[in-house]
């Protein structure tokens, strides 16, 4: 694989994971309202 | 259960979550993403492909939900009664009809696509398609035959497999609507989410854990330095970033009415802004990570680097049931494999399907006051003689008819409606305050001017391209369809076609089309399907010579020996022996069938459902809402 693959992949990944991360943290951890 | 004035709600939030992401995740996650993102520039895709989600994709997905909520707190879980609510037009609630019109079409067609994937499953698990010692099964032909959508019968004698598993997908479906929200879908997706989850993982470690074998040509790794080598050429490319809208539009499940009929069954202080995100994170997780490590690195490790890109871009259906078992059926374990493959495809497609019939579902509860048990059994009997003609007609491709005007572009004529009534009719400000109530979450607010501004002109113009591109390329008048097939295929011991349309010359390409047209012209004129057939030969040069020819007067003008002769010379079809080591004879003789099948009377038919049934919703909202008038119901939100 080219670097240049290596990166976006390597990017799009990680805001994929970081967006669910997020998502699922939130909705797990915080008290509802 | 729905009682008049008790609506169902769902069980727990992660419930509702994983029931959304079910609706959303289909079989466009895993075989039309790496597909389209192959094709158009590999990693530079993911540039338009992420502003679209945030231009379109997650706007629409809180459009979606708010306008739910808004239904739902006046007992409405289908998008007339939604409308009506957020306008003081009396209009608006005819334009909800295509919510619920659009997604029966889809849901008529996409239950038949589910049925293929159970079949397969079935036929994996017994070893039906996997080739032994005197038996080679041609995965192409064996799937033409399954669909009927082929003049031989080598593997299947007709219909009646395809009518079965589609009657056993079909009772599944209705099961689930019967057993309601909570019980049906939100329990389906407990189980069928995280198994979905599971069977991915298997076969990523499957794919990836190949190591060296003959039948290896290339690497896993190879397939996703196809997928994500980016190409920042295409990005000045028009078509690339109507791809990429195209995708998010299709992977997100918007303008079904599905996820507004979701939203309308959560409690009105419950949060659903983060839920829209959940649904739509969870849904790029299985689309960007799984999506991009199955199929195509399958490929690419079975076929080599080179073959991959002809492979994308063969089709969505041709990659799930053609290529990805011809590569499970090479390796040990075909079986398990092939059959852990074809379920993961089904749950994908059974989550959506009961998700895109709901609406539907709560149309007949909420609006009709029909029991659900009853209105499952009013679904089910519709759905069975609906998809009775995709079945029968679909070679003439009824299905196909049916995916671009429910499945392309009514969606997006759906999800504009939709945003002009949230933004522009109910007013972003009001609209804004339904979407934060009880949120968990506080939506930035420069999503407002994108949702206000941006979006409907995306909207437009991906309306515009598409529709653009079905007049360019000649689809609104339906055009004959040449079909050709080997008859005897049982005595012969070959492969066919060897080389791609792809490879063919601009002298090639002129001897398809004049063949082609000559036999589309004849079809046209005599206004009905015409046959021929012709005797060839394999002179074991590698070859195919066309012997003799005869068939129906009207095609024989323009088809000859010599015409048919070039344009199988042109096509790249040539014979060349099965290399299996089993039975391998001298080759002989084959019979040949061409087909132009008159599509034209069936397009029209499937057009003409879809009007009528847009006219049938259309009365019955009329009739429905004279009614409350008169008895002193109604009002606006």
């Amino acid at each position: 694989m080219s670097f240049g693959a290596v990166i976006f992949m390597a990017i799009t990944w990680f805001l994929v994971i970081a967006l669910n991360v997020y998502c699922f943290a939130k909705i797990f951890l915080t008290h509802r309202k | 259960m729905a009682q008049a004035g008790q609506r169902e709600e769902w069980g727990s939030r992660i419930g509702l979550i994983l029931a959304a992401a079910g609706n959303a995740i289909g079989i466009g996650n895993l075989l039309r993403f790496p597909g389209q993102a192959g094709a158009n520039g590999g990693g530079a895709f993911m540039i338009p492909y992420v502003i679209s989600l945030i231009v379109f994709g997650l706007p629409m997905m809180w459009v979606a939900w708010t306008i739910g909520r808004i239904g739902g707190r006046y007992g409405h879980g289908s998008t007339p009664g939604m409308f009506d609510k957020m306008s003081n037009s009396r209009f608006a609630k005819y334009f909800g009809v295509l919510g619920l019109a659009l997604p029966l079409i889809f849901v008529l067609y996409y239950t038949y696509i589910e049925a293929w994937c159970l079949g397969y499953s079935w036929f994996s698990l017994t070893g039906d398609y996997i080739s032994e010692a005197g038996r080679n099964v041609d995965l192409r032909v064996y799937y033409d035959e399954f669909l009927g959508n082929t003049t031989t019968h080598s593997y299947f004698p007709g219909l009646s497999s395809a009518l079965t598993f589609l009657l056993i997908a079909l009772v599944l479906n209705v099961f689930v609507l019967y057993r309601g929200v909570a019980r049906g879908i939100e329990m389906l997706a407990k189980i069928a989410i995280p198994l979905l989850a599971l069977f991915c993982l298997v076969l990523i470690v499957r794919i990836f854990s190949i190591g060296d074998s003959a039948l290896v040509k290339g690497t896993a790794m190879d397939g996703l330095a196809f997928l994500w080598t980016p190409d920042f050429s295409t990005l000045t490319s028009p078509s690339v970033w109507l791809a990429a809208a195209g995708q998010i539009f299709f992977t997100l499940s918007i303008g079904f009415g599905s996820l507004e009929c979701y939203s309308s069954y959560v409690k009105q202080n419950e949060d659903i802004a983060l839920t829209g995100l959940t649904t739509a994170s969870s849904n790029e997780f299985v689309e960007i990570i799984f999506g991009s490590m199955i199929a195509i690195p399958a490929a690419a490790l079975f076929f080599g680097a080179g073959e991959v890109q002809s492979i994308a871009s063969s089709g969505t259906y041709s990659i799930g049931m053609v290529t990805m078992p011809e590569i499970l059926r090479s390796f040990p374990g075909a079986q398990l494999f092939g059959t852990i493959w074809f379920l993961l495809l089904f749950f994908a497609a059974f989550t959506s399907s009961v998700g895109v019939a709901q609406p539907v579902m709560a149309f007949l509860q909420d609006e009709l006051k029909i029991k659900r048990g009853a209105a499952a059994m009013v679904v089910g009997v519709f759905w069975l003689l609906g998809t009775i003609p995709v079945i029968y007609f679909y070679r003439y491709g009824v299905l196909d008819e049916m995916d671009f005007w429910s499945g392309t572009i009514g969606l997006v004529v759906m999800a504009l409606i939709e945003v002009v009534l949230f933004a522009w009719v109910f007013k972003i400000g009001r609209s804004w305050e339904v979407l934060h109530q009880g949120a968990q979450i506080q939506v930035p607010r420069f999503f407002k001017p994108i949702i206000n501004y941006v979006t409907p002109i995306a909207l437009i113009a991906i309306l515009v391209g598409w529709m653009g591109d079905a007049v360019s390329q000649g689809k609104l008048i339906p055009q004959p369809r040449l079909a050709w097939d080997v008859m005897n295929r049982s005595e012969y011991t070959g492969n066919f076609i060897k080389n791609s349309e792809n490879d063919v010359t601009h002298l090639q390409r002129n001897i398809i089309s004049n063949f082609e047209g000559s036999v589309s012209t004849a079809v046209t004129g005599a206004n009905r399907d015409l046959t021929a057939y012709a005797r060839i030969q394999f002179p074991g040069d590698g070859t195919v010579r066309v012997v003799s020819y005869e068939g129906d007067p009207k095609l024989a003008p323009g088809v000859t020996v010599a015409s048919l002769q070039s344009y199988l010379n042109a096509k790249g079809f040539h014979y060349e022996v099965f290399d299996n080591g089993a039975w391998v004879s001298e080759p002989g003789e084959a019979m040949l069938a061409i087909e132009g099948l008159n599509r034209a009377p069936y397009i029209w038919l499937i057009r003409i459902i879809i009007v009528a049934l847009i006219v049938a919703f259309s009365i019955m909202v009329h009739v429905i809402w004279k009614e409350r008038r008169l008895s002193g119901e109604g009002g606006t939100a």
